[in-house]
């Protein structure tokens, strides 16, 4: 079938808008769902898709993308290939998986808020096919893992984790809502599109595919890459947006991009670095989590943002700091705190890998080593209950991750240390000075209670460990426990012989 | 750990409060949920804080121990109730030690700044090979850089890359729409422009 080229009819259809007679442009689009601001009304109409797509030429290419992904799935689910699986890897995935999962929900209707109150009519149309997307994300995710639900009861959590008060994903959910959720079209399209889905996205969808990959997980890698694909496309509705923006109000695209950025790398030392870093089989690895983070956003971002114009965060220097600590905290944190998560956390400190973790973190071993020393020699002891909390660590009221996770013990330019701030006779606590510095000013969109504060405040019932996890949504069966069974100290067995108190 | 706890009425006349406090103990890794009690002596709440600590993530040393509170070294034998410690505030509990122990944090990590790199990131699949010496015809002046990750490869060069549908169907050997470059392209660095025939990759510089 002979069909016209897109470029002969695309420009009569992509830019259909029409003047309302009955109603004001307001009642259509009003500005608390729109966003416009300083961007007067018309200026809007030079929104201009960089990367375009009919609906037949969508339809036809998301079919293909299905039709490889779903026959990758099918061949595979007949093999034994997931029971070979490295345990570590495997929780790198489930990280993924309920981390992830509806998260891609989430962005449907963010994408739908932008479908229905962009401001041109090419956006809208944009943000339709991004919908799309979105939906197809979330399916793949819950069907992919929906398998091994019978084989992992953590893989449950897929479905599960959104609708918990787990600790992680109570950070997870305040990141999404302060950027998908709550916002306004325009505030949207900076924060989503253009900040998370060209930046950090990438770091997880493409980077971790290749060490999903190396580590034999072909399903997992072909379908976050083939995911990733679609972002690239609708990510795109960021750069008309922003170039807009720029034009008349420049202040404020550089603070969606400082406060979304900052939320984001503080989640991906999360949900990102251990996977990489710890989780993954150590000759699986190619590359370390700062390595992928240099390459995709240090290198790749932050020329993008500078090509329009804009400056890089003014904590940027903090940001680079803390590519060589914060996720090296969290991966020590998760597995003290082992039983509060739904995977199993690879401890990732045999002798051969805290060799490659000093060759890729000059200071790992003064920072992180001696914690991890005391926890070898009680496992090596028998003394399991001196691996496991009694309490919590106290909370970040901005990113929600443990404060101390933005800093590192015995580092004198980050210490461990909280950045208070009383406001209306409540004391608020923070990680870090960019923490406090964006809820300071975001209060508003981004004031949510944090783990300690509804303890205290008496909304959990039973407030000790076992009801911290109950409450939590974390019964036996998921709860994790160390993904090698304790095993990996073995070789650390000696040491403790020589110096042990009896 | 437990706020409704009742602890023993002791002399003090009024019941013993819970005094939750925001505690980080000198060398660990992050700051706790410590619940000291009113009745307390300052002592006795950084035995508490040590206990979340000592022998659990940090070696046990034989040296005594003070808690700071903003910036002032508290007497140990104060009751908490009367240290001036307000609950819901962070205490710093540490052993008393001549040296500090902090090194220098500054970062390693290279911060490249513009580089200015364009091209795509194909994904895994049949169609990196063909579509990447598709790149090469189009762009015989360009200085290529790929980088084979496995599950992807990048493919850059500085300033602009174009690949034309012509070339894809040369190297493929059957019929390309241009649209289907997308299923192979997890990503790219530069800004991009689709038409029908070709794509291109470039930095348009904002002058402002």
């Amino acid at each position: 079938m002979a069909l016209l080229k897109r470029e002969d009819w695309f420009d009569l259809t992509r830019d259909v808008d029409w003047e309302f007679t009955h109603v004001d442009h307001e009642a259509v689009y009003p500005e608390w769902m729109s966003g416009s601001g300083k961007v007067p009304i018309e200026a809007w109409a030079k929104w201009k898709e960089p990367y375009v797509t009919s609906y037949p030429e969508y339809v036809a290419t998301q079919a293909e993308k299905d039709a490889g992904t779903y026959s990758v799935k099918a061949a595979i689910e007949r093999s034994s290939l997931f029971e070979q699986l490295d345990e570590g890897w495997k929780s790198a995935a489930k990280i993924h998986f309920g981390g992830v999962a509806l998260i891609e929900f989430i962005a449907v209707p963010a994408e739908l808020k932008m479908a229905r109150f962009g401001l041109a009519p090419s956006w809208r149309n944009t943000a339709v096919y991004g919908a799309l997307d979105e939906i197809r994300h979330t399916q793949l995710n819950l069907w992919f893992a929906h398998e091994l639900v019978s084989k992992d009861p953590q893989f449950d959590w897929t479905q599960k984790a959104y609708h918990t008060n787990e600790w992680g994903i109570i950070a997870a959910r305040s990141v999404f809502d302060g950027i998908m959720m709550n916002p306004n079209a325009v505030d949207t399209a900076i924060q989503v599109p253009f900040t998370f889905e060209t930046g950090f996205t990438n770091v997880q969808f493409v980077g971790l595919s290749s060490d999903a990959l190396s580590a034999g997980d072909i399903n997992f890698a072909n379908m976050i890459s083939s995911i990733q694909t679609d972002e690239a496309r609708h990510a795109q509705q960021g750069g008309p947006t922003l170039e807009i923006l720029m034009e008349y109000d420049p202040k404020r695209a550089q603070w969606l991009i400082d406060k979304s950025f900052w939320a984001s790398a503080r989640l991906f030392s999360v949900l990102t670095g251990p996977a990489m870093d710890y989780y993954t089989p150590l000759k699986h690895r190619r590359r370390s989590y700062r390595e992928f983070m240099e390459e995709w956003i240090v290198d790749q971002f932050v020329s993008n943002i500078e090509s329009y114009g804009l400056k890089k965060p003014w904590y940027w220097q903090e940001f680079l700091d803390g590519l060589e600590t914060w996720h090296h905290s969290l991966a020590l944190g998760l597995w003290f705190w082992r039983p509060t998560v739904w995977w199993n956390p690879q401890a990732g400190v045999s002798k051969a890998e805290r060799e490659w973790l000093v060759e890729k973190y000059p200071r790992w071993e003064t920072e992180w080593g001696p914690h991890w020393d005391v926890i070898i020699d009680n496992v090596n002891r028998g003394n399991m209950a001196a691996t496991l909390p009694a309490t919590l660590p106290w909370l970040c009221n901005l990113c929600h991750l443990p404060i101390g996770t933005a800093a590192a013990p015995r580092n004198a330019k980050y210490p461990i240390k909280s950045y208070p701030l009383t406001y209306n006779d409540h004391t608020y606590h923070f990680c870090s000075k960019p923490c406090r510095q964006i809820w300071w000013e975001d209060k508003d969109l981004l004031h949510q209670h944090n783990v300690i504060e509804r303890l205290l405040g008496g909304e959990i019932e039973q407030p000790d460990v076992p009801g911290i996890l109950a409450w939590m949504g974390l019964t036996p069966d998921v709860m994790g426990d160390d993904a090698y069974g304790y095993k990996w100290a073995a070789e650390y067995a000696d040491r403790v012989a020589e110096g042990a108190p009896t | 750990m437990s706020v409704t706890e009742e602890a023993p009425d002791e002399e003090t006349s009024a019941e013993p409060q819970p005094w939750p406090v925001n505690a980080k103990f000198g060398g660990d890794f992050v700051t706790q949920l410590v619940l000291g009690m009113s009745n307390m002596t300052v002592d006795e709440l950084a035995q508490e804080v040590a206990s979340h600590v000592i022998g659990k993530r940090l070696p046990a040393e034989d040296l005594p121990m003070q808690v700071t509170y903003e910036g002032k070294v508290l007497d140990g034998s104060t009751l908490v109730s009367e240290s001036g410690i307000v609950p819901v505030t962070n205490i710093y509990v540490d052993y008393v030690r001549d040296t500090p122990e902090e090194a220098d944090g500054s970062s390693t990590v290279a911060d490249a700044g513009q580089h200015r790199k364009v091209g795509p990131v194909l994904r895994m699949g049949d169609d990196i090979a063909p579509i990447l010496s598709a790149i090469e015809d189009d762009n015989p002046d360009a200085q290529l850089e790929v980088v084979d990750q496995g599950a992807y490869v990048r493919i850059e060069t500085v300033g602009r890359l174009v690949v034309t549908r012509a070339s894809i169907e040369r190297r493929l050997g059957r019929p390309f729409e241009m649209r289907q470059l997308e299923a192979n392209m997890a990503a790219f660095s530069g800004r991009i422009q689709t038409g029908s025939e070709q794509i291109t990759w470039q930095y348009e510089e904002v002058e402002r």
